[in-house]
């Protein structure tokens, strides 16, 4: 963008909330009215903030008067100084518009600042970044007041709940003030280390030396191992084991992996040492950081950061353990865990790792935003390929080849992304399930996504139960990002994910779209939605609420006419149960038998499941807010010119 | 009675997991009377409750029962979510109908399979456990034929357990061409369920095109050849 972040040319906008702030005063007074002294441009309080605050000062509240008293007191002193000015007239909108308007307008022409405590208008206001010509902009930039009064950075951020985080500034993003300030109350250190170097990229497999590494003695609990340092770690007590060898926890908080007497082969030495040769501090990623030996020097094992939580397939993959394990979780945890887990994916894939075996029991879940990848040792590193891989993340055309010789490409691992980020979002269900199918793989390799997006491609044999709501209730944007990975085979790189998944939490976040994590039936209509697409509005004549009839002949709303449909089935297979061991039994009905002759024989009949083509909610703007806004913008133009 | 049609419907459909059908086939016969029975039952109960202490195998496998013996060919439990753990009560008496049984388990085995296609559920293939301390009393030559061929095919995997001294191992090998039939040690009925419940938490970590990696070792502490 090119602008220093401050000169004649910036405009800083200061919000009601953080002068509310209990440190506003100190905020004022050491960072904010230095700077726009030393450049001459007092910063705005719009009057409507103003008028904000001094209602405030009558509240009933005690502390909010006493902090609504306190803000107009160092308004009034700023205003004294000539560093602050009040902007716009009484009876100016709400000052939330006023900002994305006055923003909107005037990120052409101006540096543009707001100091606001409030997550969702910061959020809104750092999206006008985006949008208009790039290059054009001179940069929006928001903070916000922290507990003492030090002005904190706000960023736009997927993983996090609002779509935005806040940091201490750097030196070359912030105030100048906030170094001094910084190094009197002690800065917290980063939880992400800076990115070391990327390692190389290999398009073919190193010849893997696979002579075994013998050790004269394998540690087990108590014993003690040295790290690459000669620092000893004791080991403390098992927390499990498996194929390949024995975690332990140990007395330095790391995990050490122990492998079995003859499991530890050279080329496995080789590629950690080659991990460990950077260090990879991301908070999700268990990633090796150094090798283990014993007592005689030999390398038995390495050490990792330890993970918390509990495997995917132990918990968000089964629905009681989910419930279990998180029972307040609705749709938004769900996408927020996976943007959780691509960031991590990213971050390795920045530094040329394929994960390769991404799988539900390689991914911990402690909560949605805390994640941790294990098992790190199996990644795709330079020539080391990654063994192992399992269906259904495991791409058609790596079914059946040698694992542990070949190479994978960006391609093989994007399958893997979108399976995972589907079961996340039909938790645990494979995208390639289907009626008439079989097991995983099989299912992988025979390509038949049954899931339905629009009037173009129907629903075929897809799974009974509440999957087919949880789609039904997808924007419409994901279910097209499945079918080109699933059906086309298109599949998405990670960062559109990401953006994708962003822009769910932001609809979920605004009610646009149904927050439920088990739908019980599919999207329902309004009554004016289901109008506008040509169905008849009627009464359900099992529970009465209205709904939209797909067909001419429905008389049950979806959900009833659902739970028909199960209870149904259930009676069709007791009565094939209850038969004695004897008789021979009845041949069931042909095995093609698809859902529409289920709907023939029943008077409920089960609605398909079709995508409304208006996907948004109406959200109309009331005639008067227009009006009060282009009224601001007259009078706020006059000043600006 | 009608929870359970219920919750047995929901199951699958909402059981995302994938499953491996076990069927239990065993030899209740006379000569079973006694220690045998009683070990045995104790033994199935244990393996319903080590598949049941194993989350992922909790909900993915599913166990059927077929005896024969004691009044003919039973469907001694039906294939459904483990928790709900069926009081299964075996008792000794009568002729070893082999055969018959073997065809029974089939039968079950493939109405499970037909319900998890219907439901648009995974599955793996289903594995025959077929456990007997005699010799049969019927014509086995189909219950063989139909078995060789699943074999063959893929589409089943064969457990052939002989207990003691009178059990029939050639009987046995003919049910099972690609594995030798383990004769159990003394009564292990316990040590062999649990060594079954390890092996179901493996199918599902198996990578495709690969046989299903069963500890060898294992078994082992148990069995003789």
């Amino acid at each position: 963008m090119g602008h220093p972040l401050w000169s004649g040319n910036t405009r800083v906008f200061v919000d009601t909330c953080s002068l509310m702030e209990e440190a506003s005063g100190v905020f004022l007074e050491h960072h904010l009215v230095p700077l726009v002294m030393k450049h001459s441009t007092p910063f705005i309080v719009p009057s409507s903030v103003v008028g904000e605050l001094n209602r405030l000062s009558s509240s009933k509240r005690a502390s909010t008067a006493k902090a609504a008293r306190n803000a107009k007191r160092v308004v009034q002193e700023a205003l004294d100084q000539g560093a602050a000015r009040i902007v716009g007239e009484a009876g100016d909108s709400f000052p939330d518009n006023l900002f994305q308007a006055v923003f909107t307008r005037y990120r052409l022409k101006y540096r543009l600042i707001l100091i606001s405590q409030d997550r969702s208008l910061v959020r809104d206001i750092l999206e006008l970044n985006n949008g208009a010509s790039v290059d054009r902009i001179h940069g929006i930039d928001a903070y916000r007041l922290g507990r003492y009064g030090d002005p904190m950075k706000w960023s736009i951020d997927p993983t996090h709940d609002s779509g935005v985080k806040y940091r201490m500034p750097n030196r070359r993003d912030g105030f100048p003030s906030v170094q001094a300030s910084r190094r009197r109350n002690g800065a917290a250190p980063p939880t992400r280390g800076p990115l070391p170097a990327p390692f190389a990229r290999r398009t073919r497999a190193s010849h893997l030396d696979e002579a075994v590494v013998r050790a004269t003695t394998i540690p087990g609990e108590g014993d003690t191992v040295t790290d690459e340092r000669g620092r000893p770690t004791r080991l403390v007590s098992k927390l499990g084991s498996g194929g390949e060898g024995v975690a332990y926890s140990t007395d330095r908080g790391h995990v050490c992996k122990v492998y079995h007497p003859g499991r530890l082969q050279r080329f496995a030495v080789e590629k950690l040492r080659l991990m460990t040769s950077r260090e990879v501090r991301h908070p999700a990623i268990c990633w090796p950081v150094s090798l283990a030996f014993n007592q005689a020097g030999e390398p038995v094992g390495y050490l990792m950061p330890r993970a918390e939580g509990r495997e995917l397939k132990r918990s968000v993959f089964i629905k009681p353990l989910l419930l279990k394990s998180f029972p307040h979780w609705t749709r938004r945890q769900l996408v927020q865990l996976a943007l959780s887990v691509l960031d991590a994916v990213r971050y390795l894939h920045s530094l040329n790792v394929l994960l390769g075996d991404i799988n539900a029991r390689n991914i911990l879940v402690k909560s949605e935003r805390s994640v941790f990848l294990v098992d790190c040792d199996s990644y795709q590193v330079e020539g080391f390929p990654c063994p192992v891989g399992m269906p259904p993340y495991l791409a058609p055309e790596l079914h059946g080849r040698q694992l542990r010789s070949t190479l994978r490409t960006v391609e093989h691992e994007r399958f893997a992304i979108a399976t995972l980020v589907f079961m996340l979002l039909h938790p645990g269900k494979p995208p390639y399930s289907h009626q008439g199918g079989e097991d995983p793989s099989k299912n992988v390799r025979k390509q038949h996504f049954p899931y339905p997006l629009g009037e173009e491609r129907r629903s075929e044999g897809v799974p009974g139960g509440a999957w087919r709501f949880m789609w039904s209730h997808l924007p419409y944007y994901m279910k097209e990002a499945f079918h080109r990975a699933f059906t086309d085979g298109d599949r998405l790189p990670t960062e559109e994910w990401i953006e994708l998944l962003g822009r769910y939490d932001s609809d979920l976040r605004k009610g646009y779209v149904s927050d439920e994590a088990f739908p019980s039936g599919f999207k329902t209509l309004n009554r004016e939605q289901a109008e506008s697409q040509g169905l008849e509005w009627k009464s359900c004549s099992n529970c009465g609420t209205g709904f939209g009839a797909k067909q001419p002949h429905h008389t049950m709303c979806s959900d009833c006419a659902q739970k028909r449909f199960s209870k149904q089935k259930a009676q069709s297979s007791a009565s094939s149960r209850t038969r004695s061991a004897t008789q021979s039994p009845p041949r069931r009905p042909s095995q093609g038998q698809k859902q529409s002759s289920t709907r023939k024989q029943s008077q409920s009949n089960r609605p398909r499941a079709t995508t409304p083509r208006n996907q948004r909610p109406p959200s109309p703007q009331p005639a008067q807010q227009q009006g009060a806004l282009s009224a601001v913008m007259k009078f706020l133009n006059s000043l600006f010119s | 009675m009608a929870n359970d049609l219920v919750l047995y419907t929901e199951d699958l459909i909402e059981n995302p997991s994938p499953r491996v059908p076990v069927v239990l086939c065993l030899d209740t016969s006379g000569s079973m009377n006694g220690d045998p029975i009683r070990e045995l039952a104790q033994g199935v109960a244990q393996f319903y409750a080590s598949v049941f202490d194993d989350e992922i195998a909790r909900y993915s496998a599913e166990i059927g029962i077929v005896t024969f013996g004691n009044a003919g060919v039973q469907r001694a439990a039906d294939f459904g979510p483990v928790e709900q753990r069926p009081n299964v009560t075996l008792g000794a008496g009568g002729a070893t109908p082999m055969g018959e049984a073997v065809c029974e388990a089939l039968e079950l085995l493939d109405e499970r399979k037909r319900q998890y296609q219907e439901a648009g559920v995974d599955y793996y293939q289903p594995w025959l456990v077929l456990m007997t301390d005699g010799a049969p009393t019927d014509d086995i030559a189909a219950a063989v034929h139909r078995v060789g061929e699943l074999v063959r095919r893929k589409k089943l995997s064969v457990f052939p357990i002989g207990i003691g001294a009178g059990a029939d191992m050639g009987t046995l090998q003919q049910f099972s061409p690609g594995r030798t039939p383990l004769r159990l040690q003394g009564l292990a009925f316990g040590k062999f369920f649990e060594w079954l419940s390890a092996s179901v938490q493996r199918v599902s970590a198996s990578t495709p095109g690969e046989d299903v990696p069963l500890d060898v070792d294992g078994i082992k502490g148990w069995g003789s050849i």
